[in-house]
């Protein structure tokens, strides 16, 4: 199976570097009013998206940040906008893309605070006039904007201003966007992030950041999971009825990526080997990015296993009442299981996020590992009840002839011929569980599919860190069929 | 009560943005249907191939289904859709049905081997006794009691291609989920789109689940009326 596995990862890699489809002539598009009639490729939700959907006429195609480029490259779409100062970081003309044009769907961004909180917003618009009149944000943008003209090497600054302890800490809910935040050697920094710990320093707040997805920032904030929002979120009019933004602090420009217009293919600019090499650079050893990878693994193996453990623990206790010979009882919990069955688990964990422990500060990994619990506790008992009902009636009639008690009969006769049973079922739904762990990003776990999103962001790369990851799962699922077929082998009675 | 009516008001009224999600929910049906009848005929073929064909052919096929069942369907759909379709002009929403059917066919493959084999041997012996073809042996005798074992696995698993179904916004499909995704990031509602969203899947597995008992019914012996 693996040596398959392998097989196919290469031959799709090899693959993945000749094809693609013939370039249209797009020399006509020179601005963004002759995007009309084209394909073109956004983030989903961003302001890109926003702006362009009002002017109508485009095919706008929505995608998650890492597959624009992707789609550009084969050929899905005709364009795809990405930041302007992103767009010169990344390395274009290897893959046969180039900058069409610049400065583009322009727009201010500023920090969002809850409605009811206008004297910390009133603060910090406070702090932003002090600056702009004492000339340190102008030194501040200077610092940023003119390390070079794309900003590449803007980001060798780490910020000067480290958090401070003691007092209530500012929750800060934020996205990796380049170059307004993101991570450098695995800390937190970019421009946004700078200005915010110099008003934080100032104002003497402790800071406290938390990435969440870009959709998921206004709900978190709304039920106060966090204070602020800052990431590069430009105001719109449907926006500020829900946020209450600061005063614009910085405005940020798209640039429109085409395929480039001498069509070069892959195969003839550069081998397969060169361009995994060139891949594996990328996304794992530029700035230690692997143990960005590392610590998402490392999470993801942590919430794995408790929501296991949780999970057959709720597995057993519904399963007894659903067994429980009253149907005030059984009925009930039968509803319950088939209602969590039927639901997605995202939104079970939505739910318990941001509704049942709203007010709450547990920690994004705990409410993970309670829904998980919950959602596959449902899944568990019925898979531990068709297990138990398998075992024939006479097992028990003979356990108890044999002077045994209930408890004595269920554990030394019944138990160890079901879990024969279950066991093998059982397998299924422990890697679909693990597998599944790969949502929690949604509730600010940087998790390991977590970590490669970030990487994606960074790298724009559609496939390495994908297939990489997809690869991690493999081998967890395995490693956890293992474990479970030493533990079948201990326990059912055949093959003592 | 106010709220919830602002938030149908915001999130399906202003700017038509329910056509957006009748649009999505056709799309997930045409997905969703089309695949769970693409891949129970190819796991059928599938099955058929493991359980008779020479060596040759069965390795084959238990080399697919150990690398299908291993391979993300999310990592499936991209690179199909980037990849090894990349050339092909077929559009996203036949992908995502050609991804579904490659991928559940080795599911479905798997649950139908399991069911046929377990049906005790005695019982082909039986039916060739009986004088009956190995064909009409499998037909009469074997699937009966195969369906039987097959229906509530197949049913899970048709349900968990329901659900998945919501990953093909992906590949720009815009589907329910997708349809709810877009919604949200205008609106920045966390729930009602999402709620929504949810009470429509699950009302679509229910109606699917019902219907397999239906079909469970009728094809499995025990149920049938004498």
């Amino acid at each position: 199976m693996r040596r398959g596995l392998l097989f196919l990862i290469a031959a799709v890699l090899w693959l993945s570097s000749c094809t693609g489809r013939k370039a249209q002539d797009l020399s006509g598009v020179n601005c963004v009013e002759d995007f009309k009639g084209h394909s073109v490729a956004v983030a989903m939700g961003g302001s890109y998206d926003l702006m362009l959907s009002e002017m109508g006429g485009i095919d706008i195609i929505r995608l998650g940040v890492g597959e624009l480029l992707v789609a550009v490259e084969k050929g899905r779409a005709d364009f795809c906008i990405i930041d302007q100062y992103q767009a010169g970081m990344l390395n274009l003309e290897s893959r046969g893309l180039e900058i069409k044009f610049k400065n583009i769907l322009k727009g201010t961004a500023g920090a969002g605070f809850r409605k009811d909180d206008s004297l910390l917003c009133s603060q910090f618009n406070g702090y932003l006039m002090g600056i702009m009149a004492s000339g340190e944000y102008d030194e501040w943008l200077d610092e940023w904007t003119s390390a070079s003209d794309s900003m590449a090497d803007a980001s060798l600054l780490v910020p000067k201003h480290e958090k401070k302890p003691g007092g209530r800490p500012l929750h800060v809910g934020i996205t990796i966007t380049y170059p307004y935040l993101f991570l450098k050697e695995n800390n937190l920094t970019g421009i946004e992030v700078d200005l915010f710990n110099r008003f934080c320093e100032k104002a003497g707040y402790p800071v406290d950041y938390e990435i969440y997805d870009f959709s998921a920032l206004i709900p978190a904030l709304n039920s106060g999971k966090i204070d602020v929002i800052l990431s590069h979120m430009r105001m719109t009019e449907e926006r500020s009825k829900q946020v209450l933004f600061s005063d614009a602090y910085i405005e940020g420009g798209g640039a429109a990526v085409c395929r480039s217009e001498n069509g070069v293919t892959s195969c003839e600019r550069a081998g397969i080997w060169s361009r995994i090499k060139e891949s594996f650079n990328n996304n794992l050893v530029v700035e230690r990015r692997w143990k960005l990878m590392a610590d998402g693994l490392w999470v993801t193996i942590q919430i794995s296993v408790l929501s296991i453990v949780a999970a057959v623990l709720a597995g057993i206790i519904l399963c007894r009442l659903r067994m429980s010979r009253r149907r005030m009882v059984s009925s009930p919990t039968g509803l319950v299981i088939d209602l969590l069955r039927g639901i997605p688990l995202l939104v079970v964990l939505m739910l318990m996020f941001y509704v049942i422990f709203a007010s709450s500060r547990i920690t994004g990994t705990w409410v993970t590992v309670m829904s998980f619990g919950l959602y596959y506790g449902a899944y568990f008992s019925e898979v531990f009840r068709t297990g138990m009902e398998s075992v024939e009636r006479g097992q028990w009639e003979a356990g108890f002839a044999l002077g045994l008690g209930k408890f004595q009969t269920f554990l030394k006769v019944a138990l160890p011929q079901a879990l024969s049973r279950i066991i093998p079922v059982l397998k299924g739904e422990v890697i679909a569980l693990i597998k599944m762990t790969s949502v929690v990003g949604y509730v600010a776990v940087v998790d390991l599919t977590k970590a490669s999103d970030i990487i994606r962001a960074r790298t724009l790369d559609a496939f390495f860190p994908l297939i990489l990851v997809s690869v991690v799962y493999i081998i967890l699922a395995w490693l956890t069929g293992m474990g479970l077929k030493a533990l079948e082998n201990q326990l059912t009675p055949k093959s003592r | 009560m106010s709220g919830i009516k602002d938030s149908i008001y915001s999130n399906l009224l202003l700017e038509d943005r329910w056509v957006m999600l009748t649009d999505g929910l056709i799309n997930t049906l045409a997905v969703s249907l089309w695949s769970i009848l693409f891949a129970t005929l190819m796991g059928g073929v599938l099955c058929a191939i493991r359980m008779n064909s020479g060596n040759w052919a069965r390795s084959t096929v238990k080399w697919y289904v150990e690398l299908m069942r291993a391979i993300p369907l999310l990592v499936l759909l991209l690179l199909l859709f980037y990849v090894v379709l990349a050339d092909v002009s077929l559009s996203s929403l036949w992908i995502a049905i050609v991804c579904f059917t490659l991928y559940f066919s080795a599911y479905f493959c798997e649950i139908f081997r399991s069911g046929i084999e377990g049906v005790n041997r005695g019982q082909w012996e039986a039916g060739y006794a009986l004088g009956l073809t190995p064909w009409r042996t499998f037909i009469k005798v074997i699937l009966p009691q195969a369906l039987k074992k097959i229906i509530p696995v197949y049913k899970g698993q048709l349900i968990t291609l329901v659900k998945s179904t919501s990953i093909i916004g992906y590949v720009a499909v815009v589907d329910l989920t997708k349809a709810g995704d877009i919604i949200r990031s205008r609106t920045f509602d966390a729930f009602f789109p999402v709620l929504l969203v949810a009470a429509v899947y699950l009302l679509l597995t229910l109606i699917l689940g019902a219907l397999l008992d239906l079909f469970e019914k009728c094809v499995t012996p025990k149920s049938r009326k004498i």
